[in-house]
């Protein structure tokens, strides 16, 4: 990790990390099924929608980095499934989240042209866990 | 008058949203299918209020009480005027023996969403701040419709 000459490239056999605010009722607490919206763009994903790769961190840490004293439902991905969808997902590492990822093809801008694909990505969930807290100081 | 059936993930019974000029309606069930009366006796009618009042005490009334639970520094919650509409709209469906979504969502873009979750057929009711409430119907993924309600 944080090794310059590693390869940062995201493999077909990886799983991937959304964290989905267990009140927003986006999770089925019975049967774990996911609703669609859980992939939605938000107003500050101008570049795509953001992800973990559980490659770097483990799914409680995935969702530590929600807000305090907020609980967090953890959907794991499959990028095998999401590529033969041809979804694509490109690393993209931030200060503190090396393990950081974006799908490009999610924004703010095109929310309404791209959801029927938030149903798409739906389908490559294997599996959801938690609740976990989030433990992020909030900023707001 | 053209309609679109939907398999309720509950009851397996059917839904129906009529096409009235541009617009796709929320419809009352057609009774003309012979199977009101069967889900009367099967208790499904009871079965669908019941449920429509475990989404709203759960989610509605419970967000409206505090709608900043569905705020972080990532998601905007409803507002309490988007809440009290949905309110009002989950009321008038359950009231028109209507059957209840699988799951109502809070979008984290200020949106409520009353969710019927089939499978490969999805149908969305949209109530947001702004404007009058949508309909979106998909296909496996596909937006098949979008309009007002």
């Amino acid at each position: 990790m944080g090794d310059s000459t590693r390869d940062d490239s995201i493999g077909s056999d990886e799983l991937l990390f959304r964290r989905i605010l267990v009140k927003e009722g986006k999770v089925d607490p019975r049967t774990k099924q996911v609703d669609p919206t859980a992939f939605a763009p938000r107003h500050f994903d101008d570049t795509g929608i953001s992800l973990g790769r559980a490659a770097y961190e483990t799914a409680e840490e995935e969702a530590s980095r929600g807000t305090a004293k907020s609980e967090y439902y953890v959907a794991i991905l499959s990028v095998e499934r999401l590529r033969k969808f041809g979804i694509q997902v490109d690393p993209k590492p931030i200060p503190g989240h090396l393990g950081h990822a974006e799908m490009p093809s999610l924004t703010y801008e095109n929310r309404h042209a791209t959801e029927g694909l938030t149903h798409q990505i739906r389908d490559c969930v294997v599996d959801v866990v938690g609740p976990f807290e989030g433990t992020t100081p909030r900023k707001k | 008058m053209k309609r679109l059936e939907s398999t309720s993930a509950l009851s397996g019974a059917n839904l129906v949203f009529s096409r009235a000029g541009q617009d796709w309606r929320v419809a009352k069930r057609s009774v003309a299918w012979g199977q009101f009366e069967q889900l009367e006796e099967q208790g499904w009618r009871q079965e669908w209020v019941r449920r429509w009042t475990e989404l709203i005490d759960n989610e509605l009334i419970e967000w409206g009480r505090d709608p900043s639970q569905l705020e972080d520094d990532e998601s905007e919650a409803p507002t309490p005027s988007t809440i009290s509409r949905a309110a009002e709209l989950a009321y008038g469906l359950r009231d028109s023996d209507l059957p209840p979504p699988t799951r109502i969502v809070s979008t984290g873009n200020g949106e409520i969403r009353f969710q019927y979750d089939q499978g490969g057929r999805f149908t969305s009711i949209v109530i947001s701040n702004n404007a009058a409430p949508e309909i979106l119907e998909f296909e496996n993924g596909r937006l098949n419709y979008r309009g007002a309600i």
